[in-house]
């Protein structure tokens, strides 16, 4: 064997590949330094330096080594990186090595080569398909939980990291005219063609290198030539983005594709904000989709040892990596395709035997066979792989491809490489996502995409084209159909390349000798045999659907790439059936995995959600407030000035709201301008109450209602001039209200002359309530007179402050929500902040002090006032009492089905107020009401919405549901809470508790 | 007269920034700023035409017949951003608001004064599409987003307005609660390509 000594392994090639021997790079594996080049995978790599075993198998802990050399890879899955950067299962033939890769082998202990678990392949007999279903369903129906701990212990693959991911993830919108993936022949011929014709391309190649499988010829050959000039020609159009690394692993709605970026070694650097891999939601006009063919494995005894890999992995190590997968191979095949690896490995100096399945191989193959000092068997098929560790020697038997039947035993081989290759298998995979059918074409024993979806198409070995010249002018053609979807066209001629291999094969079952012993494998990542297949059809499963649930042949990160025609391949024979009667199982995104990370991008950590600040965030925070999110915005909550904690701090903010002087942040508030001369005439519509005669300078609280008579809302709204009004909605609904109205004005009302604006960022808004209020705004605003003649309860007023507020505009209501005399204060937002500090300082010798939203919830449940936890979405205006609200004299929005039966029913819960009876009786929100004498038990008879603890009361206190609503006023209920286990018990009253005259706030 | 001191912009609290990337080079600029004048103009769905006409009489331009389009005027840069909508972003602080409703009377249509609902984010740089790019599914190819353009887009779900005023320079017309995470977001995304932040 040609084999060097050179650093880069004993298994490493003096020369040819398309590594680079200047740069040396060292990796470990559990711990364990391995050198390779630049351009090597860690499975390149690892082969340079002879170790093929890597890995255990996930059910029966089987020595398993490398399959394939790309994303088809089923059994080399290695954990990445440590602590927050770890990541398991990726494959080692797509990991491109880099200095400081740190790898460790999964589902093995102590070690790869002594793994304890290897007694489940002495146990294999009872671990056939159905196992865990058979064996795991009793006694109880909890005892699942106690097996899944050890069964997840002892089966699986690694595991992922529990710690957060220091790396950078992010994500990035790319609109393009023609989106084509995959760089082999065709996906080139495609870009080019699309390219000259003046579209827009973005090209993505999930693999490190444009190429595909031009990648995996020699470096002198008429494909890498043809690599280099199209490439070359594609760049010189000046319109093609070329993007490798990058797996489009999702096809969805639109033409958006889902991609995947993964940085070269060393450039992601979370420090200077440079992602480890970037999310490209790619909107393409037109796709083209050249996903290229994987290779099928045969099913023979032994198939899954280290040291048997597909053939087109032998040619990728060899003529990409200039690495020696083996020294004594025997390759198996049924195709022309396959030989390319076999003469790559007899150059190299390695002694190469072919075994191919038919009885005839073309004339220049077998030319070239003898050239290189390879002995060709025809009709000849490997049926056993003997060896431990490693692949040792093989079996090889008669067989007759006319009847797909194998005879007597011929030979036996020493052997440390079997190369297989059981022909070509498609990718459907993204075409599938689109629901494109796959559908089975006879002639070439493969299932190819039906129709594609509109503006797709489909090129080269993916639809099934067999030849170079084939897949070129598939893609040529699928470049100039996807130009014409953005009106572009070009004339001129693809680039062929001079080779007329064929990728037909001559399909082929299981190869079972005679003597066959040892396991046969159709999914290696699953480990699901051939038994497997068919114990599962003799139990009956005879749906493809079902058999891969069953058997878990089709799962795991490979998503059957390798196994899922081999499994249909079979399952038609038990039912002897046509592969195209069978079907397919269904292929979801994402073609290969995704990392969470990508998925989340920079939406993490502080960057998770948008964030909405009032003018005063930054003072509440310098003055104590505790934080809350309240939707996207965040609000004090409490001022730690007030008190250690929230429940002794609000009850001290509500004091002196009820005694003295309190302000609170209302910016929250939605507001919304209502304009033009039809205004009146649609909030007369919109609300269950009458506007049209509400005087300028006045403001008037009222509900809207869905069209199906469920509360949506309630607010203030006020009449600034005869044809504006200005109008507020609750924080949480502020959005829908606003989308609400303008649905009723461009669908429902088109002929009203009203405009509708939202104004909630233009106004900063603060609520400023107590007994001695309006002392406070006296001081504040001395050119207001605020005497309630002047200034009454509801009324409004605009004006522009004066001396330290000189020129500021104010827009200033007198209402309440707390029950006490109250004024919001509005003025815009660059100002919240000046005027908030102004109020605070004019209110000082009344002891003016900022109150948090808990303060503000407990005073308004004192008084009775219904917000979002009542107007759940399922509440009438009856429901909260407040039905005589609803105008008679007009017709309003939700009016009609408010009469419905179903909201008319005398059984539904309405409003009442709740309070404790007994000191501990504190229930919380959503505790279920039942009566005295009602089971405690199920849906009860209503629930509490919102609770507090009353200072003034001395009690905690609550607004709930209950059914017959006030008529209880008086009974003694039960409140139970299922969660905490606790019954309460309480009383039914009137849901205001304060001031139900209202003289406080008249005052 | 309103002592400009009195305002509060709601990026106080964000710096200067000058982050280069690996390099050296900073590929990104972004400015914040508050606006002196932002109005509204807005009708009905039978308004249009009368609205559209009244403005071209009161402003003397040609109006942008279609969304997305714009139009500088000697008031400022009036924006279309809606069939019966046109966004005025003010040069001076001046009372925009009364001019116009000289001639906007309320049968024709409202003029609603925004000019402390929105803060404007300039981006520019080497990098400016790229970072843009990372926060708003907009496509930037000039074919589809012309130089002076304006486009109704989002992120987070959190409206924004990108003006394009060259090839790798925009404006950013954001709500003002939002604007502070806005900045911070951009920043973020821009750190890769090198980022300042210049405030005035």
């Amino acid at each position: 064997m040609n084999a060097s000594q050179h650093p880069g392994g004993a298994f490493r090639l003096a020369t040819g590949g398309r590594i680079d021997r200047s740069q040396n790079i060292r990796f470990t594996l559990d711990g364990k330094t391995v050198e390779g080049f630049a351009g090597d995978t860690a499975a390149s790599a690892l082969i340079a330096h002879g170790q093929h075993l890597v890995a255990r198998s996930f059910k029966y802990h089987r020595p398993r080594g490398f399959m394939g050399a790309g994303v088809e890879e089923t059994n080399a899955l290695l954990t990445v990186g440590q602590d927050g950067t770890r990541e398991p299962n990726i494959a080692a033939t797509v990991l491109e090595i880099e200095p400081g890769l740190t790898t460790q082998t999964q589902n093995a202990w102590p070690s790869v080569r002594f793994d304890l678990m290897a007694i489940n392949s002495v146990l294999s007999p009872f671990f056939v398909a159905g196992f865990y279903y058979k064996t795991f369903m009793g006694p109880t129906r909890g005892a699942w939980m106690l097996y899944e701990h050890f069964i997840r212990k002892a089966a699986g693959l690694g595991a992922s990291a529990s710690d957060a991911d220091i790396n950078r993830y992010d994500w990035h919108n790319d609109y393009t005219d023609v989106l084509v993936i995959g760089s082999g022949a065709a996906g080139l011929s495609a870009a080019l063609h699309a390219a000259r014709a003046g579209a827009d391309v973005m090209l993505v190649e999930q693999d490190f290198e444009m190429g595909g499988d031009l990648l995996n010829h020699r470096i002198d050959s008429a494909q890498a030539k043809w690599l280099k000039q199209t490439l070359q020609a594609l760049d010189a159009t000046g319109k093609v983005k070329r993007f490798t690394r990058a797996t489009a692993f999702g096809v969805y709605d639109g033409n958006t594709v889902g991609v995947i970026e993964r940085s070269a070694p060393g450039v992601t650097d979370p420090t200077f904000g440079v992602p480890r891999q970037r999310m490209r939601t790619v909107r393409a006009a037109a796709i083209v989709m050249a996903c290229g063919a994987i290779e099928r494995p045969l099913v023979f005894a032994g198939n899954d040892k280290p040291g048997v890999m597909l053939a087109s992995a032998v040619s990728s190590y060899v003529n990409r990596y200039a690495v020696a997968p083996g020294k004594n191979a025997l390759f198996c095949v049924n195709n022309d395709t396959a030989y390319l690896g076999a003469f790559a490995l007899a150059r190299s100096g390695a002694s190469v035997h072919v075994a191919d399945l038919r009885a005839s191989v073309p004339a220049d193959l077998t030319s070239q066979a003898q050239q290189l000092g390879i002995t060709l068997h025809t009709s000849t098929a490997v049926t056993e792989v003997q060896g431990g560790l490693h692949a040792k020697s093989c079996t090889l038997s008669h067989y007759d491809a006319t009847k797909a039947t194998v005879q007597s035993e011929k030979c036996r081989l020493t052997i440390d490489l079997v190369a297989m290759s059981g022909g070509w298998t498609p990718t459907v995979h993204l075409s599938s996502h689109r629901n494109v059918k796959p559908i089975y074409r006879t002639d070439i024993a493969c299932f190819v995409p039906g129709a594609f979806d509109r503006a797709q198409f489909g090129a080269g070995s993916m639809v099934g084209e067999q030849t170079w010249r084939g897949a070129i002018a598939s893609g040529w053609l699928a470049g100039a159909q996807a130009a014409g979807v953005v009106g572009l066209q070009e004339s001129g001629q693809a680039p062929e390349i001079e080779d007329t291999t064929s990728m037909a094969f001559v399909p082929a079952g299981p190869l079972r000798g005679a003597n066959s012993k040892g396991k046969a494998f159709i999914d290696f990542q699953n480990d699901v045999t051939v038994s497997d297949i068919e114990l599962a059809h003799r139990e009956g499963y005879q749906s493809v659907e079902h058999l891969k649930r069953y058997t878990t042949s089709g799962m795991g990160t490979d998503q059957g790439k390798t196994s899922n025609l081999n499994a249909l391949t079979l399952m038609a024979a038990q039912r002897e059936m046509d592969i195209s009667a069978v079907g397919t199982t269904t292929f979801r995104p994402p073609y290969t995995p995704a990392s969470l990370g990508a998925l989340a991008g920079r939406n993490v950590g502080p960057h998770f959600q948008p964030e909405r600040r009032t003018s005063m965030h930054d003072w509440h925070l310098a003055h104590g407030g505790v934080k809350m999110e309240a939707g996207l915005w965040l609000r004090p909550l409490w001022y730690t000035t007030h008190g250690a904690t929230l429940s002794e701090a609000y009850k001290v903010e509500m004091d002196f709201v009820r005694e003295k002087a309190g302000i609170a942040d209302t910016s929250t508030l939605g507001k919304i301008d209502v304009q033009g001369p039809d205004a009146a005439e649609f909030l007369d519509r919109v609300y269950v109450n009458g506007f049209s005669k509400l005087g300028v300078g006045k403001a008037r609280y009222g509900f809207m209602l869905r069209e199906d008579g469920i509360v949506l809302d309630d607010g203030t709204t006020s009449r600034i001039s005869p044809t504006q009004f200005f109008m507020t909605t609750t924080t949480a609904q502020a959005a829908r209200v606003m989308s609400h109205l303008e649905f009723l004005l461009q669908v429902v009302w088109p002929e009203l002359r009203v405009t509708v604006a939202s104004v909630s960022d233009q106004w900063a808004a603060m609520s400023v309530a107590g007994p001695e209020v309006r002392k406070v705004l006296e001081a504040a605003f001395p050119n207001v007179d605020f005497s309630t003649d002047v200034f009454p309860h509801m009324g409004v007023l605009d004006t522009v402050g004066t001396g330290a507020l000189a020129g500021v505009p104010l827009r200033i209501l007198r209402l309440t929500f707390s029950g006490e005399l109250a004024y919001e204060v509005f003025t815009p937002t660059h100002l919240g902040y000046r005027v908030w500090e102004h109020l605070l300082a004019s209110g000082k010798p009344w002891q003016l002090r900022p109150y948090g939203l808990e303060a503000l919830g407990s005073l308004r449940i004192e008084k009775g006032h219904v917000v979002g936890s009542e107007m759940d979405g399922r509440t009438t205006l009856d429901d909260l009492g407040m039905g005589k609200m609803a105008s008679k004299l007009k017709p309003f929005w939700g009016g009609a089905l408010r009469q419905s039966e179903n909201l008319q029913r005398t059984n539904r819960p309405t409003l009442v107020g709740l309070e404790a009876i007994g000191k501990d009786d504190a229930p919380s929100n959503g505790a279920i009401l039942f009566f005295a004498d009602d089971t405690v038990q199920g849906h009860g008879r209503g629930h509490i919405t919102s609770t507090t603890f009353s200072k003034s009361m001395g009690k905690a206190i609550g607004l709930g549901l209950l059914e017959g609503g006030t008529a209880h006023v008086g009974k003694e209920i039960i409140a139970a809470s299922p969660t905490q286990g606790r019954q309460y018990r309480l009383r039914v009253v009137d849901p205001c508790f304060l001031d139900a005259e209202g003289v406080r706030y008249r005052a | 007269m309103l002592d400009s001191t009195f305002l509060r912009s709601p990026f106080t609290g964000h710096h200067a920034v000058s982050q280069p990337d690996r390099q050296g080079h900073v590929q990104v600029q972004l400015s914040a700023h508050v606006l002196p004048s932002v109005t509204l103009i807005s009708t009905w769905v039978r308004g249009e035409a009368k609205l559209l006409a009244t403005l071209k009489h009161a402003l003397q331009v040609a109006i942008p017949q279609s969304t997305g389009k714009t139009v500088s005027c000697s008031l400022g840069l009036l924006m279309r951003t809606g069939p019966q909508e046109l966004m005025l972003i003010g040069t001076r602080a001046e009372d925009i608001q009364t001019a116009l409703r000289a001639h906007i009377v309320a049968d024709v249509g409202s003029v609603t004064d925004l000019s402390q609902a929105r803060c404007r984010i300039h981006v520019s740089g080497a990098k400016a599409q790229e970072a843009l790019g990372k926060l708003f599914a907009l496509d930037f190819r000039q074919a589809a987003f012309a130089v002076n353009d304006i486009a109704l887009t989002g992120h987070h779900h959190v409206p924004c307005t990108v003006h394009r005023l060259g090839d790798q320079s925009f404006d950013l017309y954001v709500f003002s609660t939002y604007a502070f995470g806005q900045l911070e977001s951009l920043i973020d995304a821009s750190r890769e390509f090198g980022v300042e932040l210049s405030l005035n």
